[in-house]
């Protein structure tokens, strides 16, 4: 199980190689799209990149799904933060089961 | 008769070195004995859209950045209206994916879908696609009018020329941006120009762009064989070759 610098270092990577920002520039509050200029295309690929870099397995459309549940159905931007949440509550739900 | 009024092309410069061309994948399979590549980095590449590198092939990031080069020149035309100015381009079809091809060599049946997901990046299909170079190039731009592609790889930039030059007569257009680029992006393109077409000649990666106008004012294009016989710059060889003749001559008017 990595930790969360970990987790925030293997995220930052993917998600600086698919939007090429510079290094620095992403935040655990940057927001997708605000802040980092993402479209929803970037998502997948996101997630690819994640899954090259580290082995974690990204649903966007899962993660999408539990954070509206925890932030409200209006939600339109999720943040780094927001995702790294996500992972380690999906790795702990495939732990259990 | 059309006009040249403004053109630029991007070619490796004497500072870069010939060197054999060998692919990771093909290994001894395909090697190219002449080469030239440009020094230009996908991801550090200056355009308006730092991440369009992810889903723009080599060549379609070298035909931004030689069309870009003319946006001054461009600009009027555009002002009087964007939708007068028309696209001409040649490029070939982007790449196979093949670090993923790779990965997937004899994966069972029933595994495929599951290593297709895993290794298959999602963008790759989008730098395949070989409108998707100038499209982009022409949004970078705010070119609206006609976009013309062609991927014939010997004649895709003569018929660039060609098709230019008759909408130019016929008035469909006011100004032609007619480019092209190549790149060694795919191995495959670069064996069959090695049998075919390239002789002893320097393979090149280059990318070309020159305006068009039926105006009487810039220098005549020259005729298609304006070629050094040293280098070969693939699909995008006789839009660069011209280019180079006119700069020989410096006789284009900005």
């Amino acid at each position: 199980m990595l930790s969360d610098k970990e987790l925030f270092e293997k995220v930052e990577e993917a998600v600086r190689a698919v939007l090429n920002t510079e290094e620095g520039e992403i935040r655990p509050e940057s927001m997708f799209k605000a802040d980092l200029d993402a479209e929803s295309i970037d998502y997948l690929d996101i997630s690819y990149e994640i899954e090259q870099k580290s082995g974690i397995e990204l649903d966007f459309t899962d993660a999408m799904e539990y954070l509206t549940e925890r932030k409200g159905d209006d939600i339109t931007d999720i943040s780094v933060q927001d995702l790294l949440d996500y992972i380690k509550y999906d790795a702990d739900r495939k732990k259990d089961s | 008769m059309s006009t040249i009024h403004w053109c630029h092309a991007l070619t490796p410069g004497p500072d870069v070195h010939e060197q054999p061309f060998a692919d990771e994948h093909y290994r001894d399979a395909i090697v190219i004995p002449k080469t030239k590549a440009l020094p230009v980095e996908a991801r550090k590449a200056p355009l308006p859209d730092r991440k369009v590198y992810r889903s723009m092939s080599r060549s379609g990031i070298l035909l931004s950045l030689a069309c870009l080069k003319g946006r001054k020149a461009i600009q009027p035309f555009l002002d009087d209206s964007p939708f007068s100015v028309g696209i001409y381009c040649a490029i070939e079809n982007g790449p196979v994916d093949l670090p993923s091809a790779y990965a997937m060599v004899d994966v069972p049946r029933e595994d495929f879908a599951d290593c297709y997901r895993k290794y298959r990046n999602p963008k790759m299909f989008l730098t395949q696609v070989t409108n998707l170079a100038p499209a982009q190039m022409g949004i970078f731009l705010g070119i609206m009018g006609p976009m013309n592609v062609y991927n014939s790889s010997v004649y895709g930039s003569v018929h660039a020329i060609d098709q230019a030059c008759q909408d130019l007569d016929e008035g469909r257009v006011a100004a032609a941006l007619v480019c092209s680029a190549f790149s060694f992006e795919d191995p495959l393109v670069l064996e069959r120009v090695r049998r075919w077409e390239l002789g002893d000649r320097v393979l090149c990666e280059g990318a070309g762009a020159m305006i068009l106008t039926s105006g009487k004012q810039g220098s005549a294009l020259p005729c298609y064989d304006s070629d050094d016989g040293e280098h070969y710059y693939g699909i995008a060889h006789q839009i660069i070759c011209q280019i180079k003749q006119i700069e020989r001559e410096n006789s284009y008017a900005v």
